[in-house]
């Protein structure tokens, strides 16, 4: 009953980890996971499971969860949480959702809030963000337990889009809001939480309860949905170009991406090159990288590369 | 943050981050190339903020 295409969160199974497993304190984590957080803080790492809490989930294909360290003050206005920021509005809005995850609690009886929030683009003068209270789990415990929530996500009729694009509806897991911003009550908290099998699917008429977990497809699948926005490669130019003059090289990505990405390079060496190198024109399927020769005769450079086009 | 284009058609921009400096989901210390599509979210926090981005340099003659 795993069938592939209920669910719209991506690396749900938080196996897909290209920036590595952390920990990490703001930003990107596991592919698609984002930490919000203002005055809090937290360190989220990947960590593997062993076979105990599989055989309290009661699945094996539990290999890797997702866990957030996490300390919420006092201040007003402090949270941190966790997002995913599922691309274009419309996909979502006007349907009821039901988001279901595994979590335990390795230390505190934290609660989560969940909340959807529409974000509706970038340029022009697009509609206010809409966020919409979810729900919110009980007090988690130390025993890996699925909770679910559902709720109505609000229709998009009416709203004014950004002309950049760009729009998308943020779910949102809280861990600490001690002014009530987005967690549904939670207010401030401290632990540790471990999550995993994240699911959002659309509640079909009558359905209170969430369907098995849709784990996102193979292993394959799971990684191209993570590369529509964000990849990691590596870039080998091996010419013979005339003195000083600019040498380049095309990367191709393994999938289309968002967005035209912004890239980044890291372990770059090469040989007979003056200056550094750039990368010079880029589109949603590949960049062109360049670099001047120092002199005539064979020039090479080589460099990892990361491309992100996270919303 | 230092923001300057690396080529005259102005289709992309290079970004040094130094540590502590954010921009879209790019963190410092960090240099970065930043295509001018307003779906990136690099680019439009730019356009967003008015940053100034610094004209092209061409390379200097060896």
């Amino acid at each position: 009953m795993n069938n592939v295409g209920r669910s719209y969160i991506h690396n749900g199974l938080f196996n897909v980890q290209q920036r590595g497993v952390g920990s990490f304190t703001t930003g990107y984590t596991a592919d698609r996971w984002v930490i919000a957080l203002s005055g809090d803080t937290v360190s989220v790492t990947v960590v593997a499971l062993p076979d105990s809490d599989r055989t309290q989930i009661g699945d094996e294909a539990a290999l890797t969860v997702l866990q957030d360290v996490f300390t919420g003050i006092a201040t007003a206005n402090s949270y941190n949480a966790i997002l995913q920021k599922i691309e274009n509005v419309r996909r979502i809005s006007g349907k009821t959702v039901i988001i279901s995850f595994w979590a335990k609690a390795i230390s505190g009886t934290p609660r989560i809030g969940v909340n959807a929030a529409q974000n509706f683009g970038t340029g022009g003068s697009p509609s206010a963000t809409v966020s919409t209270p979810i729900g919110a789990t009980a007090a988690l415990t130390t025993t890996w337990t699925r909770y679910s929530v559902s709720g109505a996500v609000p229709s998009a009729t009416g709203k004014t889009f950004g002309t950049s694009g760009g729009d998308y509806t943020q779910v949102g897991f809280w861990f600490s809001d001690v002014s009530n911003i987005s967690g549904n009550g939670i207010g401030q908290q401290s632990g540790t939480i471990q999550l995993w099998g994240v699911q959002l699917e659309i509640a079909q008429p009558g359905q209170t309860l969430p369907t098995p977990l849709d784990y996102g497809g193979s292993p394959q699948q799971q990684l191209a949905q993570c590369q529509r926005f964000y990849l990691t490669g590596y870039v080998d130019a091996n010419q013979v170009p005339g003195a000083a003059s600019i040498f380049s090289q095309m990367a191709f990505f393994p999938v289309t991406m968002r967005a035209t990405p912004t890239i980044a390079t890291s372990g770059f060496t090469s040989g007979n090159t003056t200056g550094s190198l750039v990368a010079y024109s880029t589109n949603v399927q590949a960049v062109k990288f360049g670099i001047s020769s120092a002199a005539a005769g064979p020039a090479n450079f080589q460099a990892n590369y990361t491309a992100s086009a996270d919303l | 943050m230092d923001l300057i284009f690396t080529n005259p058609e102005q289709t992309t921009i290079k970004a040094t981050l130094v540590e502590g400096e954010v921009l879209g989901n790019m963190q410092g210390p960090l240099e970065c190339f930043i295509p001018c599509d307003p779906a990136n979210k690099e680019y439009s926090e730019i356009l967003e903020q008015s940053l100034a981005v610094a004209d092209y340099v061409p390379p200097t003659a060896a």
